[in-house]
């Protein structure tokens, strides 16, 4: 039986099916490879375009470059700070605004919902808002990084969706025995949304260690910035000009573009890391209503 | 005494108030933020129609009407704005809309789950990568000198290009980059709703002979329709917003020509030049039409399938 199986000539439709996945996985993965080399090769073997795929004459000079500049290392301590910050201010403030939204029979769910619902059509749009930001004195400060975009209606749903789905007879019974529903929030519906509040944390940790708009905007001040604004200036403004950092390369026998390659990986590895748990949750039910956006 | 009783018998509000306090106590933090955060900037736009002054508020600046709507339609890039807006939208959703679908249906066809887990793992993957990394393998991958596309180019014996400071490659680079990076990521909604169509149907179509290609065009096809119309609804409302974070990164003055956008614009004026009131007027045309072009599009499909956002 198996061996007929076998000799069963494979069908022209699979091989192109199969063929033309497989140029898109390629297409896909050489920048990140090619990246990856770049940062681990000789400066020299680099700059005569020896690199194609895998790296040249291998060292890690280009590294030790990266976690000896002190801007750096400062700006991925902001991004961390700023990842932290985000996330818990979202998971918090969405949780106690969705849980009365859960429940059934609460006098304000109507016209909160409208309220949230109207934020998902219209928008006061970059300027009002970074007037707004700016009145209330929040330019420069920390807490732009993180309560401005803390709830958004859409997340909000997908809590409120979640909730609604614990059985009530659960949150009742606490009811009965004379709890609060800040107790019940805490002691009852947040124990319960374990793979909830782990998933929406990934996304906003994501969200916010991939941002630059924000911080470019909202702070001047470059000790605060995140590292996607030092990347920004590092890779997007090739500005490698500051004396000292000359200095550095000369001795550190570097180049540019070793150090633009490893400084994106280093940048990018907390999301590799985070990559494979935020995997497991796409299909789940969860995510689907959020796909967009 | 008197006054408790008659407050009592005042309908049950005071009873609802009694019982939901809690709850409203618990929102109020975040109702306060929603408003602060989202209600104030809409209430902003005023500024659109002053002449606004910083040190004097949305209140107490001077109010010139449409003056500044105007002006835009007087201003000599107007034209080069919204044609470049409106094309690198179109380019975008002509290629970036149909291949999640294309992708899915081709995951849709692998049989071996190995290998399906392996093409999702790689074509997600770019989703996570931040704009700014993007640009940045972009500028390795054809920088002018030394990436490896003009050394590809120069070793078939063509001449080197510049592709981030020649206006002609803006909209590729552009495009290009989101098919990459969002291709596989798009993918997934198309993929879930696929996981719901009946397996019967195929079974159905099998035993009347149908072959691959049928079966595609007859039920997997159908089966996709109302989430590519919801979704192709929702992509209507960012006809005119391009993802400006994107050029922002890419483009420079010797693009501008084709790579200057309404939004990269108002950010240009409002934030890099203070002409505050200028670019809230036309942040606020630009919320205005992409609310018309899905309400338009919402509209137009309820008329012709039952297909609808609300």
């Amino acid at each position: 039986m198996k061996m007929s199986v076998k000799k069963k000539s494979i069908p022209f439709g699979d091989i192109l099916i199969y063929g033309g996945l497989f140029l898109l996985m390629l297409v896909i993965l050489f920048p990140m490879i090619y990246i990856i080399s770049i940062s681990f090769s000789d400066t020299g073997a680099v700059s005569r375009g020896e690199v194609v795929l895998l790296p040249v004459e291998f060292n890690l000079d280009a590294y030790r470059y990266v976690f000896k500049d002190a801007r750096f290392a400062r700006a991925y301590g902001n991004s961390i700070f700023y990842a932290a910050g985000s996330t818990a201010a979202s998971v918090l403030l969405t949780g106690l605004i969705a849980y009365p939204l859960s429940v059934e029979g609460f006098s304000g769910r109507k016209p909160l919902t409208i309220l949230l619902m109207i934020t998902m059509f219209f928008g006061g749009g970059m300027i009002p808002t970074y007037m707004v930001i700016k009145n209330l004195g929040l330019l420069d400060n920390p807490l732009v990084m993180m309560l401005p975009g803390a709830i958004s209606a859409y997340n909000v749903i997908i809590y409120r969706t979640f909730f609604q789905n614990i059985p009530p007879a659960l949150r009742e019974a606490a009811y009965i025995d004379g709890a609060g529903h800040f107790k019940i929030f805490r002691k009852v519906i947040l124990p319960l949304s374990k793979p909830l509040l782990a998933t929406m944390s990934l996304f906003a940790i994501v969200g916010s260690w991939n941002s630059y708009f924000d911080a470019l905007i909202y702070l001047n001040d470059s000790r605060m910035h995140p590292l996607s604004l030092y990347l920004r200036q590092l890779i997007v403004n090739m500005d490698m000009s500051s004396q000292g950092m000359r200095d550095i390369m000369v001795q550190m026998d570097v180049n540019p573009r070793t150090i633009r390659a490893a400084t994106m990986i280093v940048a990018m590895l907390p999301i590799m890391c985070v990559y494979p748990f935020l995997q497991k949750y796409f299909a789940s039910g969860v995510m689907i209503g959020s796909v967009k956006g | 005494m008197d006054r408790k009783k008659k407050k009592e018998g005042n309908s049950g509000w005071k009873r609802i108030w009694m019982r939901d306090r809690e709850l409203y106590a618990m929102c109020l933090v975040p109702v306060i933020m929603v408003v602060v955060f989202r209600y104030f900037p809409i209430y902003g736009i005023v500024m659109a129609f002053e002449r606004y002054t910083p040190s004097k508020g949305f209140f107490g600046s001077e109010f010139v009407g449409l003056k500044y709507f105007i002006q835009f339609f007087r201003d000599p890039f107007c034209f080069r704005i919204i044609k470049n807006t409106v094309l690198l939208s179109l380019y975008s959703l002509l290629w970036t809309f149909p291949a999640p679908i294309l992708l899915a249906l081709l995951l849709n066809e692998v049989r071996c789950s190995r290998y399906k887990k392996l093409v999702q793992t790689v074509t997600y993957l770019p989703h996570f990568i931040s704009v700014v990394i993007l640009i940045g393998l972009m500028k390795e991958l054809f920088s002018s000198v030394d990436g490896i596309v003009n050394r590809m180019i120069a070793a078939f014996g063509g001449s080197a290009v510049n592709f981030f400071s020649e206006p002609g490659w803006f909209r590729t680079l552009y495009v290009g980059s989101s098919l990459w990076q969002g291709m596989g990521y798009g993918s997934i909604i198309y993929l879930a709703a696929l996981a719901g169509i009946d397996m019967e149907q195929y079974e159905a179509a099998r035993i009347d002979g149908a072959n691959r290609l049928q079966k595609i065009l007859y039920i997997t096809l159908p089966g996709i329709m109302p989430t590519t119309v919801i979704l192709l609804i929702m992509r209507m409302g960012s006809l005119f917003s391009n993802d400006f974070q994107k050029i922002l990164l890419m483009y420079s003055t010797a693009t501008y020509s084709t790579a200057d956008v309404l939004s990269t614009y108002t950010y240009r004026y409002g934030l890099e030049n203070s002409n505050y009131s200028y670019a809230a007027a036309i942040g606020l045309m630009l919320s205005a039409i992409s609310f018309v072009f899905v309400w338009g599009a919402n509209w137009f499909s309820k008329k012709v399938s039952e297909n609808s956002l609300w």
